[in-house]
């Protein structure tokens, strides 16, 4: 098993990482996909159409 | 206690799908909320065609953008997927998701010849990555029609929730979806009802063999902050915690099992106390954290000391950010609306309300901060109570991530003023950003009524019915705050 250090290590490097990636979506325009979808009913989600 | 602390999960499970459910509107209307939380995802698997529905469901979003001609690959989504997994790793299955808040109740149902797993269960586990990769990734990216657009065939063929959270209210409030029902509808309320059936037999059947969320979160429970310890050395190896666990792992052998939902069950069952769970710490400092007696020493009391003056540093930020803003934003705002423009008469004085509510919670988060940091060294008498630690550091952790990200997000869409954000945003972060140095404070005042071992006496619910009580005002300020604004 990895010892605790090398475990944090990784994890914050993964929560910088996350971070990151929400940054860059936000720069791209790809959030106003997101909400896009979001604020209109999905019909293959309620199974109409 | 051991049944209680069961319970305590199933409140929080309710309380968090209260929470990221609460636009009451919705379940009135049959409309869906189109406010801009939605632009943020939740955690769990929690359908955004819900009537009161107020972020994304990942997976939902995940396809949406894979289908999307302009992006093909989800920067955005991963990364709320990479940040809630780094964070919780599957806890967002045990506590965070409605559809297994549906399953835990369902398997509670009294039923003759209950099993843990369905027959097969070693192969079909594996099931879930095959899901995520064909219907989430690849068919979406893959298969287009004539505008390039990809289809979500999860949602469309498997998603249970969509069914349970969009589908059903929304057939049964809203006429014009009732009468485009079809075939598609009767299928995937075929789905829903087996699924549904299976889980009063089988524990949490979705999230065992089908869930893609599950699976992706499940890669990340050997690095999340929140992990799993065993005591070697007071490990009998006994399998008391298989015994209890609805997933079946073992969890002496396999602490980190990208099965394991983090639910606590193990926890409990051990007779020897060998379980215990851990954010990021190495485990002599947890130990030191959870399990202090009277004997420890006095760098470990400090550890506690130290948390609670952090927390309380955080809230006087935040408290004196949004009185601010509120000033700024809100009140001159809306004044500055109401006599500087044409027709301006019809916002009406309704228009003060958010921002007076903002100001309120704003001062009281800056008292509660003050208070926190006069009064850090009785946070001493905290520590015994490990169930009330957790409870206010687990909420501590979420809601200031939380709000850390609203204000990453909501800082680009800007209608200026010194804060670059807009009053919705404000809106969200304060509701959320106002409950933890709440917790802090109240569990502060509770912490010397409370038994050593950790029993949990009448205060302590009293302080988690407080708990939600908060989580509900903010939610409602919050809702009301983007509803006036909409007039
Ligand atoms: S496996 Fe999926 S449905 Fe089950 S609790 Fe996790 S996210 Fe929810
Ligand atoms: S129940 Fe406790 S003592 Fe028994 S095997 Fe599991 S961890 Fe070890
Ligand atoms: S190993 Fe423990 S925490 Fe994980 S699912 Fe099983 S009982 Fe729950």
């Amino acid at each position: 098993m990895m010892n605790n250090k090398t475990r944090n290590i990784i994890t914050f490097s993964l929560l910088a990482v996350s971070l990151i990636l929400i940054g860059l979506g936000v720069k791209t325009g790809e959030y106003e996909a997101v909400l896009n979808k979001a604020i209109n009913v999905c019909m293959e989600c309620i199974g109409i159409g | 206690m051991d049944k209680k602390k069961g319970t305590i999960r199933h409140w929080f499970q309710a309380g968090w799908f209260a929470f990221t459910n609460g636009y009451f509107r919705g379940y009135t209307s049959g409309k869906i909320y189109t406010g801009n939380t939605k632009v943020l995802c939740v955690p769990g698997l929690n359908c955004y065609s819900c009537p009161g529905a107020v972020g994304a469901c990942p997976i939902g979003a995940l396809q949406a953008v894979i289908g999307n001609p302009s992006y093909r690959i989800s920067l955005y989504v991963f990364g709320f997927l990479a940040l809630f997994g780094t964070l919780f790793g599957r806890l967002i299955c045990g506590w965070m998701c409605p559809f297994g808040l549906v399953q835990d109740l369902f398997y509670k149902i009294k039923v003759k010849g209950k099993k843990k797993n369905l027959p097969g269960h070693k192969y079909l586990k594996y099931l879930k990555y095959v899901i995520l990769a064909i219907m989430v990734i690849l068919l979406p990216m893959l298969i287009l029609n004539q505008a390039g657009i990809g289809q979500p065939w999860f949602c469309e063929w498997l998603c249970p929730s969509g069914m349970l959270l969009g589908g059903i209210p929304l057939t049964i409030l809203n006429e014009g979806f009732r009468s485009a029902i079809g075939v598609r509808f009767a299928w995937k309320l075929i789905v829903l009802l087996g699924l549904a059936g299976c889980a009063t037999w089988f524990y949490r059947p979705f999230c065992k063999y089908l869930c893609p969320l599950g699976a992706i979160y499940g890669f990340f429970n050997k690095v999340s902050t929140y992990r799993l310890v065993i005591d070697e050395e007071k490990c009998i190896k006994c399998g008391a915690c298989q015994r209890a666990c609805g997933m079946d792992i073992k969890t002496w052998e396999t602490p980190d099992s990208s099965e394991c939902i983090r639910c606590g069950d193990c926890m409990r069952a051990c007779p020897k106390n060998a379980i215990s769970s851990t954010w990021c710490m190495a485990k002599e400092k947890l130990v030191s954290r959870c399990f202090v007696d009277d004997t420890e020493t006095e760098i470990k009391e400090n550890a506690v000391v130290t948390n609670v003056l952090f927390v309380s540093i955080l809230a006087v930020i935040m408290g004196i950010v949004v009185i601010v803003a509120m000033v700024d934003e809100g009140l001159l705002y809306q004044y500055w609306l109401r006599y500087s423009l044409e027709g301006s008469d019809e916002i009406g004085l309704y228009a003060y309300i958010p921002p007076m509510f903002g100001l309120l919670s704003g001062g009281m988060l800056l008292f509660t901060g003050i208070y926190g940091i006069l009064g850090r060294q009785d946070a001493n008498k905290v520590k015994t109570l490990r169930e009330k630690y957790r409870i206010s550091l687990i909420s501590g952790i979420l809601i200031f991530v939380l709000s850390a990200v609203s204000v990453l997000i909501f800082g680009v869409d800007a209608i200026g003023g010194i804060l670059g954000m807009n009053a919705e945003a404000l809106g969200g972060i304060l509701g959320v950003v106002i409950v933890p140095p709440f917790l802090m404070g109240i569990s502060r005042i509770l912490g010397d009524s409370m038994d050593n071992d950790g029993k949990i006496t009448k205060k302590v619910k009293l302080f988690i019915l407080y708990f939600f009580a908060v989580l509900f005002i903010a939610a409602v300020a919050f809702l009301v705050g983007v509803d006036l604004k909409a007039y």
